[in-house]
């Protein structure tokens, strides 16, 4: 008898380690990681948005244009471009390079690859994330000796 | 317990407020108040965003352009300039945006920041209130571990004119019976507890009895700790005016008490050492007789070779000096004078004392219960607060914490009822 009752406490200990590894340590990592994702989708938007714009000027031929700039508060002032055959491209790290309009779409297309790949990986890795914590709950399911759903 | 529904209810803290519920309280408050700070610091951005915003759009139309790189969507620019400065584009919410000059645009500005400074402080005042409710909650929760016991009673007039001092006491009972109730087991039965309480009140009474002399001397306690804390005064800062400390003594009735303060306030160079020396000498039983005796002997050894120079700033009263000659003898009798090297304790009484100079609270509380005509002068010297929380258990703690009042009738009626 007492020794089926330390049993049973020992089960709920293990439940409990289970437990507290699926809340604490799985599902933090899940939200973290579909953060993560979500921040590599807002560049690769980003790229496709600059893509897509400097093909409209590469159509239009424009090589100077007006734009409003915003200063802050949703405050915006006028502002003029002389010349938009010169682009400044953000490459990471804080750097910015001077391309061309064809180097600025070469360099997108390689950049959003990259972009693409990151976000497989992030994929793949929810998934994962997922599925240790279907694994874990299928191992307290049967520490609990429930009936399989 | 059917009359104590009746009459009132005493709880202690801990049964209303447990401890991991207020421990889980405090925890919620304090998740709040970090919460609210979060806040608080993106509102503190949002006001110096603004302020910044402010002294550039007061800038932007000193020149006609200004050179800037423009953003051309969220990765790349173009290097351009700002034109027309003094006009700007301001969202006005719901994606109306109005055309403004640079100085309109400072005043939506400037009204915007007032209204986030409005906000600022709103913050901080609810933050400020969830730590006093947090202070709150804490405090709560050490009053409840420490086993105070809530006494609550209904206010019915009809009742009210009825009573006497002896509701006071029936609370009183309450409560006992709630903490000998919550170690024995079950609810007492309402006979049992009605004598238990008439037993409680003849108790009560013969104590009221006994207190009534302890109650007249506490008046008289009272008095003297009052002139006490006259005469305290010179002995905590030796540079005290000399005259003053003569009015003192001569308006003192109580020899002993003049002669602590005339001494410890004429102390000087270490007074600090001596002056303590001194207390727990004069504090012993006997010490009264004696210095008494002693005051009105003129001794031969005067104090001018123990302290050079302290009886030049002294008044030229005479009776200051002789009063002094005369504590410094007593001193030397004790051994406690300002040669500390001579260990002759003249009794075994008096050696006690002088070994605990450095914490002579201890023992002054004992003596102080042992002579309550000591009680007055020894006060004068010790710290007060000391002295009351510590002489005070025995007269009001017993209805705070019943259980540390051992040597009182109460706590045989906690014994008899614990028994059970």
């Amino acid at each position: 008898m007492a020794m089926a009752a330390a049993e049973a406490r020992v089960r709920q200990e293990k439940v409990k380690k289970f437990e507290d590894f699926v809340d604490r340590r799985l599902k933090p990592d899940l939200v973290n990681t579909i953060a993560q994702r979500d921040k590599v989708f807002q560049q690769q938007k980003t790229f496709l948005d600059l893509k897509r714009n400097i093909e409209n000027l590469e159509k239009n031929g424009v090589t100077s244009m007006r734009s409003m700039v915003n200063l802050g508060s949703e405050v915006y002032a006028q502002a003029e471009v002389p010349d938009t055959r010169h682009i400044f491209v953000d490459i990471g790290l804080g750097f910015h390079v001077e391309f061309t309009w064809q180097e600025a779409l070469q360099f997108i297309s390689v950049r959003e690859s990259r972009l693409a790949r990151q976000i497989d990986e992030y994929t793949h890795l929810i998934a994962s994330i997922k599925a240790q914590i279907k694994l874990v709950c299928e191992g307290i399911r049967e520490l609990l000796e429930l009936p399989a759903e | 317990m059917a009359a104590a529904a009746r009459k009132g209810t005493a709880t202690p803290l801990g049964a209303v407020f447990l401890p991991e519920e207020t421990r889980r309280a405090v925890a919620r408050v304090a998740e709040a108040v970090a919460d609210r700070r979060a806040e608080l610091g993106r509102l503190q951005g949002f006001s110096a965003d603004n302020a910044a915003l402010v002294s550039l759009v007061q800038r932007l139309p000193d020149e006609v352009s200004h050179d800037i790189m423009v953003p051309f969507g969220g990765a790349a620019f173009f290097p351009g300039r700002l034109i027309h400065t003094n006009e700007l584009l301001v969202l006005l919410g719901e994606g109306y945006y109005v055309e403004r000059s640079a100085k309109q645009t400072t005043e939506i500005l400037h009204r915007r920041g007032m209204e986030l400074e409005a906000q600022v402080e709103a913050m901080k005042a609810t933050i400020s209130d969830l730590e006093a409710e947090a202070k709150f909650f804490e405090s709560t929760a050490a009053e409840a571990s420490e086993g105070l016991i809530e006494i609550r009673e209904e206010y019915d007039e009809d009742t009210e004119i009825n009573s006497s001092t002896l509701d006071f006491q029936y609370l009183f009972d309450l409560s006992w019976t709630h903490n000998a109730s919550s170690s024995a087991s079950g609810m007492p039965d309402k006979d049992r507890e009605y004598t238990q309480i008439m037993a409680r009140l003849d108790e009560l009474e013969m104590e009221e009895n006994d207190a009534g002399s302890t109650s007249e001397e506490d008046g008289e306690d009272d008095e003297d700790d009052e002139d006490d804390e006259e005469d305290a005064g010179p002995s905590e800062d030796d540079k005290e005016d000399e005259e003053e400390e003569n009015i003192l003594i001569d308006d003192n009735d109580h020899h002993n008490a003049s002669l602590g303060a005339s001494f410890s306030g004429s102390g000087g160079n270490d007074q600090s050492h001596e002056s303590a020396q001194l207390k727990s000498a004069l504090k012993k039983p006997g010490g009264r007789e004696i210095l008494k005796s002693a005051s009105f002997a003129p001794s031969a050894s005067t104090p001018h070779s123990v302290f050079p120079g302290q009886t030049s700033t002294i008044n030229p009263g005479i009776q200051l000096p002789l009063k002094k000659a005369v504590s410094f003898q007593d001193d030397n009798r004790h051994t406690v004078g300002p040669s500390k090297s001579l260990p002759l304790p003249q009794g075994p009484k008096h050696s006690s004392p002088i070994l605990q100079v450095s914490s002579d609270n201890p023992t002054s509380h004992d003596q102080k219960i042992m002579s309550s005509g000591q009680k007055a002068f020894t006060g004068s010297i010790i710290e007060h607060d000391d002295n009351i929380s510590t002489l005070q258990p025995s007269k009001s703690a017993a209805l705070q914490n019943p259980a540390s009042s051992s040597s009182r009738p109460v706590s045989r009626f906690k014994m008899q009822k614990g028994g059970r």
